[in-house]
């Protein structure tokens, strides 16, 4: 980061604006995206010094804690299968239609699980990225990951209504 | 193939995002981030949210007891010194008032609500000398919201003032703010304009226009329904003399609070003292609104124009729109849609959201053109675009324009 800021930001934004956009709409509704994208950059713009050469996983990182201070202000989690489908029907109008078992399945995971898994298989990223993005060691977001899909298998062969069986977290 | 391998194809099939359908950043939302300040220096720092604090001891110990003009970015960037305009008082037509209603100071004193590991005089200073916060907060009609001052980890009660319209309130706990952790949300339903602060000690009342409200101990909001967001709010001191205005440069930061868009208005560096209240004063009245500018066909950049255009399709044929915001203020979320229409035909729509803009700055939203089946090609269709009207906007004739299009096989 030695060259002019106002060129590196710019390439930073270009660059991974649309996947932090794509990160956040993932997991919150098309409005508050936008904040938490606005967020998300105008942290990477105060501390620019500090974005690493590979900015991906550390702006993924800030957007997912600006998520997490949303949630737990305002206690949404329990309305992510519904946000999801919304935002699915609303995004991608012209695409396959929802499969609202999976996104319900999704959504009944703790939240660890569901973000590794929406982070590996939506967002593209590899494991090691995750666990960056997620604050933990590379071993724990593999063994994260191998737990969240059998729970994700698991929630969705159990009929809907039914309790997840006690699982540690 | 196995259950969780199943499981794991259907999640990828279930992915609601393609990034390369969403929108492309603009360059306003660049001036935006980059109107905050740079941090230096190399310590790592947690990614903080919600607002900053904003003002120093120094600036602080200004204010107590004084009156200061808050300039708030008519959402153009004022240069500092130029004195704020003052809007009608007739665009406010209702103010209500809510006060804490003990002193934080107090309860902080009392020990309650600091969460283990802080000092109780760590806090009291964090609270009183470093978090004069600021922001306006556009939410959805019905519902807005403020920000309060409070103590960390409980909510905080507000009640309205005597005599002001009631409305309801709750607050969220501390830490929707972050690690700002003096602060909480408050939530002021049935209102649908709001401006906040907190307020330091000695400030006795808060004039908006003409209106005047009381304040009661050291935090306030104030929750209107209509008009626009005024570009000047006064706090007047309990009887000290006039000792300072501020005129914010820009919109600073943009704090997130409940998830609405907002904007940080944090003091200006420096203060002018004296200054003379100019609040109440008359003025132009504010314009909110925008206009639709030339529009293009992506990608051979044919621009639309009165006569029939013949579009080519191809798979990233899209439509890039320039939308100039004609009014006095920043305006967030504006959602610009393409139809295309046939007489006694369908209409397709395909819409996007611009993020952010700002007084005079036209961005371009590029928005995929809609495409119908395959035998409408060849017909005279047209196609509109339409950029919803914000609220308080008056002229919507330019919002929308039509364009005469064949779209062709190519």
């Amino acid at each position: 980061m030695t060259a002019n800021p106002d060129e590196t930001f710019e390439a930073l934004h270009r660059d991974h604006h649309r996947a932090v956009l794509a990160y956040a709409r993932r997991r919150v509704p098309a409005g508050e995206a936008d904040d938490v994208v606005a967020e998300t950059f105008t942290t990477a713009w105060r501390n620019l010094q500090r974005v690493p050469t590979e900015p991906l996983p550390w702006l993924l990182g800030v957007a997912r804690n600006v998520i997490l201070h949303q949630r737990r202000a305002h206690a949404r989690r329990d309305a992510l299968a519904q946000r999801l489908g919304e935002e699915a029907s609303r995004i991608s109008p012209n695409t396959e239609p929802v499969d609202h078992d999976v996104l319900r399945a999704l959504a009944g995971l703790a939240e660890p699980d569901r973000e590794i898994l929406m982070l590996v298989c939506w967002d593209g990223r590899s494991v090691k990225e995750a666990a960056r993005i997620m604050g933990t060691t590379h071993t724990a977001a593999r063994a994260r990951l191998h737990r969240a899909r059998r729970r994700l298998a698991d929630a969705m062969a159990r009929p809907v209504g039914s309790a997840p069986a006690k699982e540690r977290v | 193939m196995s259950t969780i391998d199943q499981a794991w194809r259907r999640l990828e099939a279930a992915n609601p995002i393609d990034p390369e359908r969403l929108p492309e950043p603009n360059a306003a939302s660049l001036d935006g981030y980059k109107s905050a300040p740079l941090t230096t220096g190399a310590r790592p720092r947690r990614a903080r949210t919600g607002l900053r604090p904003a003002v120093g001891v120094g600036a602080m110990i200004l204010a107590i007891g004084g009156v200061l003009v808050f300039s708030l970015p008519r959402g153009s960037d004022a240069p500092p010194g130029v004195p704020p305009t003052t809007v009608t008082p007739s665009i406010f037509p209702t103010v209500s008032a809510l006060s804490a209603p003990a002193a934080a100071r107090d309860r902080l004193d009392a020990g309650g609500g600091i969460p283990a590991g802080v000092d109780a005089a760590s806090a009291r200073r964090a609270a009183f000398t470093s978090s004069f916060g600021f922001f306006i907060s556009r939410g959805a009609p019905g519902d807005s919201y403020c920000v309060m001052s409070a103590l960390p980890g409980g909510p905080l009660r507000v009640a309205p003032a005597a005599g002001s319209r009631a409305v309801n309130t709750s607050c969220a706990p501390a830490d929707s703010l972050g690690n700002q952790g003096v602060l909480a949300a408050a939530r002021a339903v049935g209102a649908t304009r709001h401006i906040g602060g907190l307020v330091p000690d000695g400030i006795a009342s808060v004039r908006i226009g003409s209106q005047t409200v009381q304040v009661e101990d050291n935090a306030f909001a104030i929750v209107w329904s209509g008009g626009a967001v005024p570009t000047e709010i006064t706090l007047v001191g309990a009887g000290a003399p006039l000792v300072g205005r501020e005129h914010p440069p820009k919109p600073m930061s943009r704090g997130t609070v409940d998830g609405l868009p907002s904007v940080t208005v944090p003091f200006a560096p420096s203060l002018t003292i004296p200054g003379n209240d100019t609040s109440g004063a008359g003025g132009p009245t504010a314009l909110r609104g925008h206009r639709i500018g030339p529009v293009a066909v992506i990608p051979s950049g044919v621009r639309l124009t009165r006569s029939r255009t013949g579009l080519p399709l191809s798979n990233d044929l899209a439509f890039r729109v320039h939308v100039l915001n004609g009014g006095d203020f920043v305006e967030a979320g504006i959602v610009v849609t393409v139809a295309l229409t046939y007489p006694n035909g369908p209409t397709l729509n395909q819409r996007r959201t611009i993020t952010r803009t700002r007084p005079g700055v036209p961005v371009a939203v590029t928005i995929p053109a809609p495409i119908p089946a395959r035998r409408w090609f060849g017909k005279a269709g047209a196609v509109r675009i339409t950029i919803a009207p914000v609220r308080g906007e008056q002229n919507v004739a330019n919002n929308a324009a039509t364009f005469p299009v064949v779209l062709l096989a190519g």
